[in-house]
């Protein structure tokens, strides 16, 4: 099978333009050992393999070190028959600084190179375009297109199929531009042409004034994070319920028609109840996805990040750490995958680490469930707020505040050299997003989270569902395994105030922290205490449990990292299973510690 | 006007200087990356925005805009603004 590389830099639309060619069918995989993504699709007969972007071809970024050497790798397989390098035209220059060096790496290896001079649709009518002086200037075939409103992308399929077919008759002709002189060149072609980039730029500073404006850009930033987080819970609402309610009734329709028994049993906890939890985060991974590749698209994204380089720097972090920040309060999974975006591994290694202390909604029930209990129902401030609206919103900041000491401690602490990327970012135009690609990457997205935190969750679950069904079987939790550990483990979590049922409920919670509440519902013998958070709640008062306790529980919650798709996560990021480990360790002896000195200071 | 000044960091908003080298401490792999992105010598730059609490700042050259934080505008050095 024949193959075609494609090549550009970030924001030249060769993302968009591989998925056009591609259509739905892609795959996805990671450089061996690291979280560069390649993707492969098909174009009629031929594979399209899509690098990362690149700015150039000297590596500044372990990320960039790994693609470059990728691209020299792949130019050496002879299935290899062309390379596609995308130009923007909105930023000529800048683009042909890329596209000069990888023409002049593809006839190095005897490759033809196809330039795809992509988002013809944002020339101003007014500006002449003439594709066959460039094409002549740069001595390869070139094709002008916009991969968003498909104008020139048919044209362009039946070419890279016609160069793959005859590569040695396309070979680049002329002088090639390597390194600096490549800068040189891609200077004296664009002023030839005369194509008035400055056009762009004059619009893209008009919106600038107003997003990156002192007061209303700030303004505007609080905005726009509000809407990403309120789509979170309330957009994402009706389609949890409705996964939930399908994965109910499925689990009542299979275990119904089987004998009651030890098969039924696991069917209905582990596999509906256990692994079904988990599922039903699908639809706020595709919402956030939508929506971030929505802000990245159409501009705002890297100006998001620009805002916040400042106030994060004094933590050690990136502005570029906040989209993972701001993910993790939905669920730290998609989180460390946004994390990719930051190039400087120091900083992006900070922010992995610190994702997991974000709020994340499987943190929700367990909040509701000891504010309902120990917080009483009052508005404050004259009435303009509710006491336990106020009560999650500190656990949130707390969470934050966490993650930024230790983010603080760990950029101090950790002051290795290692080849780090300093803040340059270049600011691509305002666009409008294309919603059929977005769509395409939030559905990607979800699947992918679901394939690969899926058999992890699965087999903790049975693992936990074993400790908790046997010796005796169904309904016998307090004499169960499970409940034999947690009353070993009792006097590690009397000094918080908690007896053995909370211990075996904090055990199984490590699993998954939303397996807390029903685990305890259990234990105290509430039906569906997921749904009756109420009823659960007042068995807990009635049971003497104190509200200093209380509150060492909450703490111990909003730090410990209880959550083992989220450490396979922190290790498939990392690249270190020690990490990852380490990682959780130190939440966990965190987690107890500080719930310990609140437990000791409200008493 | 022409003004004398030593960074890239110094010159104001709407001030258009030209670049005169790059700090020689820098990592190969960075000036590189820099002269790659326009700030070469000889070249124009225009400061477009400087950010609150020294946060980094936009500048214009040729086609595109960068943003670049203090460290590394300091480390840029320049022949006269206008």
């Amino acid at each position: 099978m024949s193959s075609i590389l494609i090549l550009g830099k970030p924001n030249s639309g060769k993302s968009l333009l591989f998925n056009r060619l591609t259509g739905l069918k892609q795959k996805v995989a990671n450089f061996p050992g690291a979280t560069v993504e390649l993707k492969r699709g098909m174009c009629g007969t031929l594979e399209l393999i899509d690098f990362p972007g690149v700015y150039s071809l000297t590596a500044m970024t372990k990320d960039e070190e790994i693609a470059i050497a990728g691209f020299h790798q792949s130019l050496k397989d002879e299935k290899i028959k062309s390379v596609i390098c995308t130009l923007d035209i909105t930023r000529l220059e800048r683009s042909l600084v890329f596209g000069l060096q990888a023409q002049a790496l593809a006839s190095e290896y005897k490759k033809p190179i196809i330039f795809a001079l992509n988002m013809i649709d944002e020339l101003p009518q007014k500006s002449e375009l003439s594709v066959e002086k460039l094409t002549k200037l740069l001595g390869s075939p070139l094709y002008a297109l916009s991969a968003k409103t498909l104008e020139g992308v048919d044209e362009f399929k039946k070419a890279i199929v016609k160069i793959s077919n005859s590569p040695n008759d396309y070979l680049p002709q002329g002088e090639m531009y390597s390194k600096q002189k490549a800068v040189v060149r891609a200077r004296e072609v664009v002023k030839e042409l005369d194509l008035g980039g400055v056009f762009f730029i004059k619009n893209q500073t008009q919106i600038d004034k107003f997003f990156l404006h002192s007061f209303v850009g700030g303004i505007a930033f609080f905005l726009i994070m509000g809407l990403l987080f309120q789509s979170i819970f309330t957009w994402a609402s009706p389609l949890m319920d409705l996964i939930e309610e399908v994965i109910g009734q499925l689990g009542v329709f299979v275990t119904s028609s089987l004998p009651a028994g030890i098969v039924s049993d696991f069917i209905n906890d582990a596999l509906f109840g256990g692994f079904g939890s988990f599922l039903v985060f699908a639809p706020q991974i595709m919402i956030l996805s939508f929506i971030i590749g929505l802000l990245e698209d159409s501009g705002y994204l890297v100006r998001a990040a620009l805002i916040c380089h400042r106030p994060f720097s004094y933590f050690g972090l990136s502005g570029k750490s906040f989209i993972p920040y701001l993910s993790g309060f939905a669920c730290s999974i998609p989180a460390m995958m946004a994390a990719r975006v930051i190039e400087s591994p120091k900083k992006r290694l900070i922010t992995l680490i610190t994702i997991p202390l974000m709020s994340c909604s499987a943190r929700l029930p367990v909040y509701a469930l000891f504010i309902s209990a120990f917080v009483p129902e009052e508005k404050v401030f004259y009435g303009l707020l509710d006491l336990r609206g106020l009560s999650f919103f500190a656990l949130y900041i707390f969470g934050l505040l966490t993650a930024l000491v230790v983010s603080a401690v760990l950029s101090r602490v950790n002051k290795k050299e290692v080849m780090d990327a300093p803040f340059i970012l270049e600011l691509p135009p305002y666009r409008l997003p294309a919603f059929k690609p977005l769509a395409m990457r939030a559905l990607h997205a979800t699947k992918s989270f679901v394939v690969k935190a899926g058999p992890v969750i699965f087999s903790v679950t049975a693992i936990v569902w074993v400790l908790s069904y046997f010796p005796y079987g169904a309904g016998k939790l307090e004499s169960s395994w499970l409940s034999q550990i947690g009353h070993f483990l009792s006097p590690l979590f009397q000094p918080l105030g908690i007896d053995w049922r909370y211990g075996v409920a904090i055990l199984a919670s490590f699993l998954a922290r939303e397996v807390f509440v029903g685990v305890l519902g259990t234990l105290y013998g509430v039906e569906g205490a997921d749904e009756n958070i109420a009823s659960l709640a007042q068995n807990i008062q009635a049971d003497g449990l104190t509200f200093a306790s209380a509150m060492a529980l909450l703490v111990f919650y909003a730090i410990a990292l209880q959550c083992i798709s989220t450490v396979a996560m922190l290790k498939k990021e990392s690249g270190s299973s020690k990490i990852a480990w380490m990682t959780f360790l130190g939440y966990s002896v965190l987690a107890y510690f500080l719930g310990l000195i609140v437990k000791i200071s409200l008493s | 006007m022409t003004v004398k000044t030593s960074s890239l960091w110094d010159i104001a908003e709407k001030q258009t200087a030209l670049i005169e080298d790059l700090d020689h401490s820098l990592e190969i792999c960075l000036s590189t990356r820099l002269k790659e992105t326009g700030f070469d010598f000889g070249q124009s730059v225009t400061c477009l925005k400087k950010l609150p609490l020294n946060g980094p700042r936009l500048y214009q050259v040729a086609d595109s805009v960068f943003s670049i934080e203090k460290s590394v505008a300091e480390k840029i050095y320049i022949k006269e603004a206008k």
